[in-house]
């Protein structure tokens, strides 16, 4: 776990610098020309990369940088293009246009089998004819055949794939046929046969998917070891936005197959690129609101909502997101006012200016969803909106029916172009106010 | 067709159609207790009068021929189902008089070769159809349905003049190779099944540094055994069967095949049923014993293939 940890840890140290703010398309022109991550034995590089079937463009993207060593995951609806840039970088399918980049080398036009990459698939694709230790050592065997001089010999196939089994768990299965395996251990070989070859890049085609619940976590922890001792470059494609942020120390989100943003996943999920990203990635997706700048037009307006930001707010309406852990549950603004069914009743149904900055929030719980460590509370607008807050767990629950008053902290808000849905700004609160309040958590 | 008016909805077809709806299915429903049940027994007899009727049109008129290869030559025509008396004189006639033994190996020999090298032919040619299809891919696949549609008497003529320019007449070459006609069913029924194989596991194979053949031989090939089998079984038995062709190719008493050098027993003398139907028998049992060791793999391909 060090990569994580490290990453996390020394996110958290210098937040305010060094976490890059994300171009809304962090693509094309910014990076120079030979990126150096992209040339280290292990990068990947994709440059101008479409791949279309019939009509359909499964693939377009212009430049993308996977340093070497990373653990990469690729994360996107179903459809986005995910698992047909793996396939392409490993060569099943050939591009239409473009370049693939492997540690500086374009392989485009190299068989799969000569790039050094190794692909686990998402239905583990064993032979099912051959034993665990045939699965494993059969493309050591291959290469030996293929070059009797400088390929493997007998006695070094059989030590790797000891090695690997023993790494793996695997030593008392080498007899066995896949069929005779359970899932967690068919997905075992097929990450095995991946690494047995020593690839300089691994990639995982979806390979939790198909495990159960219990044994994803486990299988998720194991990956993650297992990319630390190997130190080679891994790239996971998830639809799982759990995975995506949890296991790598990269994230790519794509959609319509097409790059919208990379970088570190606590980078990517603080300030996602747009509207999409904003809501893929997190567990209750973060919630969105029309507004608009009102009065002195430092104050953003919208249904039960008003925010008070520091800098100057755009002209124009706009989206205001917030995620629904970053909300925190507080009293009636103005606790004078009357209780609160009378201000639920009450004409004047939009809270007003927030004296501080940050955004404040009106609603009325509507589904209490207890998660375990806390409980989400989805509430309704006074016309109808609906937004959820997630409450930490020994706080108040409210019960169904109850008016909520949420206040959001000017660095948590988020804005977002009411058209494209792109970020405005790199940020929207002051930095610095990040860390003071609540600490950085991702959950 | 569920529950409660179940006996009302279906009044008497009972007997009639016994199959559409399955015993099983009715078995939940608790009342009206006897007449489901009576009724349920009337139709899974009926059903099973009807396949014995139908097991009984095939198989009586073989179980009829054996008896008759057991009978005496006065008894040829009566109506005695049992060969009584039984002899062995017609097996003998047919083994020593006749080199049936002969015959025998030579259609062994032709439906074997004609059953090797169709898959010779069409295994490479499916796998490069079902994995690297070609431009135009739909067309070929067309042309080769064709070759399975083109009636084989019509070939008859052209294919007798080009084995005779050869010198081929009563040889195993001129009775095999023309049989090659027929390769495209098997390109087609192992075109399928190799497309059966989970792309993802051809794809690994790949990965592994595995070349085309390599894939083939190594991976595809050994998934493939169910299929080959059955593929295998039914040229043999086509080709084993095959008449017209080894009459006019290899009409000699000792070059043809069993099928049409059975005929050898109908002369202008007289015809010797016996020892005919005994000859049969023994033309028969190579062919049944090849297709019980592989019943199970054919029914199964078939299955999968969806033809036939």
């Amino acid at each position: 776990m060090t990569h994580i940890v490290e990453t996390t840890t020394s996110g958290r140290d210098d937040v305010p610098a060094p976490i890059p703010p994300p171009a809304p398309r962090p693509a094309a022109p910014s990076r120079p020309e030979a990126d150096p991550a992209g040339a280290a034995p292990g990068g990947i590089t994709l440059a101008g990369v479409v791949k279309r079937y019939g009509t359909h463009l499964a693939l377009d993207v212009p430049r993308l940088d996977i340093p070497a060593g990373s653990f990469t995951v690729v994360v996107g609806p179903s459809g986005c293009g995910k698992s047909t840039g793996l396939r392409v970088v490993a060569g099943l399918e050939r591009p239409d246009e473009g370049q693939v980049l492997l540690g500086g080398v374009d392989v485009t036009g190299l068989e799969p089998g000569q790039r050094g990459v190794a692909l686990v698939f998402q239905d583990f694709a064993l032979y099912p004819h051959m034993t665990v230790e045939r699965n494993i050592d059969f493309g050591l065997r291959l290469a030996a055949r293929h070059d009797r001089r400088s390929g493997p010999s007998r006695a070094e196939i059989s030590t790797r794939v000891a090695e690997v089994c023993a790494m793996l768990g695997l030593s008392d299965l080498r007899r066995r046929l896949p069929r005779q395996l359970s899932g967690g251990e068919r997905q075992r070989v097929g990450l095995a046969r991946a690494i047995v070859r020593r690839p300089a890049v691994l990639l995982l085609d979806e390979p939790l998917s198909s495990l159960d619940a219990q044994l994803r976590q486990r299988a998720r922890a194991e990956l993650v070891r297992l990319h630390r001792e190997l130190g080679n470059t891994a790239v996971l494609v998830t639809h799982d936005q759990l995975e995506a942020l949890s296991m790598g120390t990269n994230l790519v989100v794509m959609n319509h197959g097409r790059v919208v943003q990379t970088g570190p996943p606590e980078a990517v999920y603080r300030y996602p690129a747009d509207t999409f990203v904003a809501t893929f990635l997190g567990s209750p997706p973060m919630n969105l609101h029309a507004v608009a700048p009102t009065g002195d037009g430092r104050v953003l307006a919208g249904q039960g909502l008003a925010a008070r930001l520091p800098g100057t707010p755009p002209p124009e309406p706009v989206l205001l997101g917030w995620r629904p852990a970053d909300g925190v549950v507080c009293a009636p603004p103005d606790a004078t006012a009357g209780d609160d069914a009378d201000v639920t009743a009450g004409g004047n149904g939009d809270p007003e200016a927030p004296a501080e900055p940050g955004a404040l929030l009106r609603g009325v719980a509507d589904v209490v969803e207890f998660t375990g460590d806390g409980t989400v509370v989805t509430c309704v607008g006074p016309e109808g909106g609906q937004w959820a807050v997630s409450i930490r767990g020994g706080d108040h629950v409210p019960a169904v029916g109850d008016v909520l008053w949420v206040r959001v902290p000017a660095a948590r808000v988020h804005l977002f172009d009411a058209d494209g849905g792109r970020r405005l700004g790199p940020r929207t609160g002051e930095p610095g106010a990040d860390d003071a309040d609540r600490g950085i958590s991702k959950r | 067709m569920s529950s409660p008016s179940r006996t009302d909805a279906r009044p008497a077809p009972a007997l009639v159609a016994p199959t559409l709806v399955a015993p099983t299915q009715l078995a939940p429903a608790p009342v009206p207790a006897r007449r489901g049940t009576g009724r349920r027994i009337a139709r899974t007899v009926a059903h099973h009068a009807f396949l014995l009727a139908a097991v009984a049109v095939m198989v009586l008129p073989v179980l009829w021929a054996l008896a008759v290869s057991f009978k005496t030559p006065g008894g040829v025509f009566d109506e005695n189902p049992l060969p009584w008396p039984a002899t062995l004189d017609n097996y003998r006639v047919a083994t020593q008089d006749f080199p049936v033994w002969r015959l025998l190996l030579n259609t062994t020999v032709m439906a074997a070769g004609a059953t090797l090298l169709q898959l010779l032919f069409a295994v490479p040619g499916a796998y490069a159809l079902a994995r690297f299809p070609p431009r135009g891919h739909r067309a070929v696949e067309a042309l080769i349905v064709v070759t399975l549609l083109v009636p084989p008497q019509s070939l008859i003529i052209p294919l007798f003049l080009m084995v005779t320019e050869l010198g081929w007449r009563n040889t195993y070459p001129g009775l095999i190779l023309p049989q090659l006609v027929g390769t495209g069913l098997a390109v087609m029924l192992l075109r399928d099944h190799i497309r059966a194989v989970p792309a993802t596991v051809l794809g690994a194979a790949v990965l592994d540094g595995a070349r085309p053949g390599e894939a083939l031989r190594m991976v595809v090939l050994p998934l493939l055994r169910p299929a080959l089998g059955a593929v295998s079984i039914l040229l043999f038995i086509t080709s084993w069967n095959e008449y017209l062709w080894p009459s006019l190719i290899a009409p000699g008493m000792e070059d043809t095949t069993i099928q049409p050098g059975l005929a050898f027993f109908l002369t202008q003398e007289g015809s010797a049923y016996g020892p005919l139907l005994a000859g049969s028998m023994l033309a028969t049992l190579p062919v049944v014993a090849a297709y019980l060791l592989a019943s199970r793999r054919v029914t199964d391909a078939f299955m999968h293939s969806g033809l036939r």
